[in-house]
């Protein structure tokens, strides 16, 4: 049996700004998520289109996407947003500590005969043990896979897809960043001071 | 590595130089979804990885891949 394994949010992030999450459904396997993943991708905006893409898919897949869950996903999720933020500045690679509990806990829950597929983008995955029989599989890999097997006409348009939606968004972050609401006259000094978020 | 501006940053993770975490704590970003409108807005191409390691990748992947691949007369 073959599972699909996503341990870092880089490929949902992909296949959801360009709206194509239904590419992991031509697959007739399970897919397993880390709930660090599903907590990331389900925090920010309402309006960020990948948001909003991942949770329709997320609620339509059923019992075909099991998230695992984590010691560190769940205290993350007990964490208050400006505190999660100061964890990050100062532990860059605490992402890296979570992708290793998720690849132990996968280790454990599937059969030890499994073929696991694990697509990722975070080069620190190469450095996890998911199982013996393990596979791994950038994006981008799975994507000229797709053109190669007909699910897909170019896996380069797919990715310039992607991009061209990064920079609309962007610019839509900008725009309304620009907009004062309410009217009022608009304070850009306070960009200046802000530490980043 | 000497990454002083944001550009700098932006093109050493689409050169596949730095990893994404890298960039982000750089750049005081807050998280991959940033990370990639960081690169849209600056114009810069998503990291893709060496043609040799996809080749690799593909050839152990494809198999399965087509293995359970729904064709459209199985259920999916």
């Amino acid at each position: 049996m073959l599972d699909l394994v996503i341990p870092d949010t880089g490929p949902l992030i992909t296949l959801a700004l360009a709206d194509r999450l239904d590419l992991l459904d031509r697959f007739r396997c399970p897919i397993l998520v880390t709930d660090m993943i599903h907590a990331e991708l389900t925090r920010g905006p309402d309006t960020a289109p990948d948001k909003a893409a991942f949770e329709r898919w997320y609620a339509g897949r059923g019992n075909r996407v099991q998230t695992v869950d984590t010691l560190y996903g769940t205290m993350w999720r007990e964490l208050p947003e400006a505190t999660r933020r100061t964890i990050k500045r100062q532990f860059p690679n605490a992402g890296e500590e979570s992708i290793r509990e998720f690849a132990a806990r996968v280790a454990d829950v599937l059969p030890g005969d499994d073929q696991i597929l694990v697509l990722f983008e975070e080069d620190k995955v190469k450095r996890m043990t998911f199982g013996r029989h393990v596979h791994l599989l950038h994006t981008w890999a799975f994507l000229v896979a797709l053109e190669r097997m007909g699910v897909i006409p170019s896996a380069d348009d797919l990715l310039k897809q992607v991009e061209d939606r990064g920079r609309m968004i962007a610019r839509d972050v900008y725009e309304r960043r620009a907009s004062a609401e309410g009217g009022g006259p608009q304070d850009w000094t306070g960009d200046y001071d802000r530490r980043p978020a | 590595m000497d990454l002083v501006t944001p550009h700098d940053v932006l093109s050493a993770y689409a050169q596949a130089e730095i990893s994404a975490d890298d960039a982000i704590a750089s750049l005081g970003l807050n998280g991959v979804r940033d990370l990639i409108l960081a690169m849209a807005e600056a114009g810069h191409h998503l990291p893709r990885p060496a043609e040799a390691d996809v080749e690799a990748q593909l050839a152990a992947a494809m198999p399965l891949l087509l293995s359970v691949l729904n064709d459209g007369r199985g259920d999916a």
